[in-house]
């Protein structure tokens, strides 16, 4: 479980401060999949970094069980200088796996050659965007926190969902989901983050129907998605 | 009972302290990659003072004062032991990068603290290599003095250097994200202050008060421990290396503090 004690996070966006978690306390099951779903990007962003513990809270306190992932679907700060090969080596000697075991698994399930070598800066984005995943998935965490459902182009697409679906059963997962149909068939239970709240929901459904009713449209979070994306992934 | 804790704190803080050795060598690995990916930036970076001293050296020798030194022999070296000193301090301490800067740039592996002090090896490191290839260049082809004479003294102001750089790093990075001007105020703050650190003047000679103010300056006695070493006669009325100590211990101290404190108020 992870159990949150009176949180609060407060991020700060130019000259604005945005409440993302107010006093919040709430125990979030980790043996489950759970869609997450909020009404702005900034909150499930900012709520993804504070799981993951990339960012601490700004008061109130969390425990977290075992292994939890970096953001899948993200490889920070990588260098765009770099290839693949040096960035994946960097990422296997920082959660100490065997360097040559993880860079020979991503290369083969992404299948990319000759690619795998250049500098990321010159391979195109939607594929460092699944790579990116396929990366977060190779390693073994308790807990996979994803900012994007799983996807890519083609076979890599199919790939990557196929290791999304096997790490969930192995794991528990918190997936960001910006529409109902992937998180519906795969996700147990749903969160939403909404107005500095966080509630937790037995059912992907019933999230869904909370958020429509807040009068968040799909269409919106998609869009505000694929802006993000351009920016963030790296 | 109790050893049975004891046998189970000792066995969580070896795991804690194997983690945090593979954290540091993958991020000492990284640095070095990268730079081996584009290493033009962090050679023009380090090679800052050499064009200064150059740059110096050049307009004495154009002013006809090309063996008028401050505390004799040649001038380059007199520049050379200021300007390596303080771009030293410049150098540890100036922007960190994307990761210190932004928590989303780092892994939640990876701390704020672990990258500035990887930043601060590395650079300490590319110094060392600087020292002994550009005095050893001016000990080869201008003067033998470009080897020090005593080096216990080069090396406590090599070290106090970067514990002043370590703090003023902190203090660096902490207001940059705090005030966005900070960014264009700290670099050209850092450089004004090379004009009160002694670097191309002996401050015993300056007027009683005006030494005063600017023994205050931290730097100021780095700069002429640093030089002791390789003028074995500059025996300076201003030096104290007591309070060099305690600026150093404090810098440390309050550089570590201000990270502990801040971490919260991250982005």
């Amino acid at each position: 479980m992870i159990v949150f004690d009176r949180l609060t996070k407060v991020v700060t966006i130019g000259n604005h401060k945005r409440t993302i978690l107010s006093s919040v306390s709430l125990s979030i099951p980790t043996d489950q999949t759970i869609a997450l779903f909020a009404t702005s990007e900034v909150d499930r962003k900012a709520f993804i970094y504070l799981l993951t513990g990339t960012t601490l809270p700004t008061s109130g306190s969390y425990r977290k069980p075992g292994r939890v992932s970096f953001p899948i679907g993200m490889i920070p700060n990588a260098s765009k200088e770099l290839s693949f090969r040096a960035n994946v080596s960097h990422v296997a000697r920082l959660y100490g796996m065997d360097v040559k075991k993880t860079i020979a698994f991503v290369e083969q399930v992404t299948g990319m050659g000759e690619q795998f070598d250049k500098p990321m800066a010159l391979v195109p984005r939607d594929l460092v965007r699944s790579v990116a995943q396929i990366v977060g998935f190779s390693l073994p965490f308790d807990l996979y926190v994803t900012m994007v459902e799983p996807r890519g182009p083609g076979a890599l697409g199919e790939r990557c969902r196929a290791l999304f679906e096997l790490r969930a059963q192995q794991a528990g997962v918190i997936i960001a989901a910006r529409r109902p149909r992937f998180v519906q068939q795969h996700a147990d239970m749903s969160l939403l983050i909404h107005d500095g709240r966080l509630r937790l929901f037995d059912s992907v459904e019933e999230g869904w129907d909370t958020l429509q009713q807040l009068g968040v449209k799909e269409v919106e979070l998609e869009d505000a998605a694929e802006e993000d994306g351009r920016q963030d992934f790296l | 009972m109790s050893i049975m804790f004891l046998n189970q704190q000792a066995a969580e803080f070896g795991t804690a302290l194997r983690r945090y050795g593979r954290v540091m060598l993958a991020l000492f690995r990284r640095e070095e990659e990268q730079r081996r990916a584009a290493p033009g930036e962090a050679l023009m970076n380090l090679l800052e003072p050499v064009f200064l001293i150059g740059f110096m050296s050049l307009a004495w020798w154009f002013l006809d004062r090309r063996n008028v030194s401050p505390l004799g022999g040649s001038p380059a070296l007199f520049f050379a032991t200021g300007f390596y000193a303080k771009f030293l301090l410049i150098y540890v301490s100036r922007r960190m990068g994307r990761a210190v800067t932004t928590s989303a740039r780092r892994f939640p592996i990876e701390r704020r603290l672990d990258h500035v002090l990887v930043h601060m090896a590395i650079r300490a490191v590319d110094y060392m290599i600087l020292g002994v290839l550009g005095f050893g260049v001016i000990y080869v082809f201008l003067t033998p003095q470009g080897l020090p004479s005593n080096f216990l003294p080069v090396v406590q102001g090599f070290l106090a250097i970067l514990a002043l750089g370590l703090g003023w790093g902190i203090l660096n990075m902490v207001m940059s994200q705090l005030w966005w001007m900070w960014d264009y105020f700290f670099p050209a703050f850092n450089r004004v202050l090379i004009i009160f650190s002694g670097i191309f003047y002996l401050p015993e000679f300056l007027a009683p008060a005006t030494r005063e103010v600017l023994s205050y300056n931290p730097m100021l006695h780095a700069i002429i421990l640093f030089r002791q070493g390789f003028y074995p006669q500059y025996s300076s009325i201003l030096l104290d290396t007591t309070y060099l100590t305690y600026c150093a211990l404090f810098s440390i101290v309050a550089g570590l503090v201000l990270e502990r404190v801040t971490r919260r108020m991250e982005r």
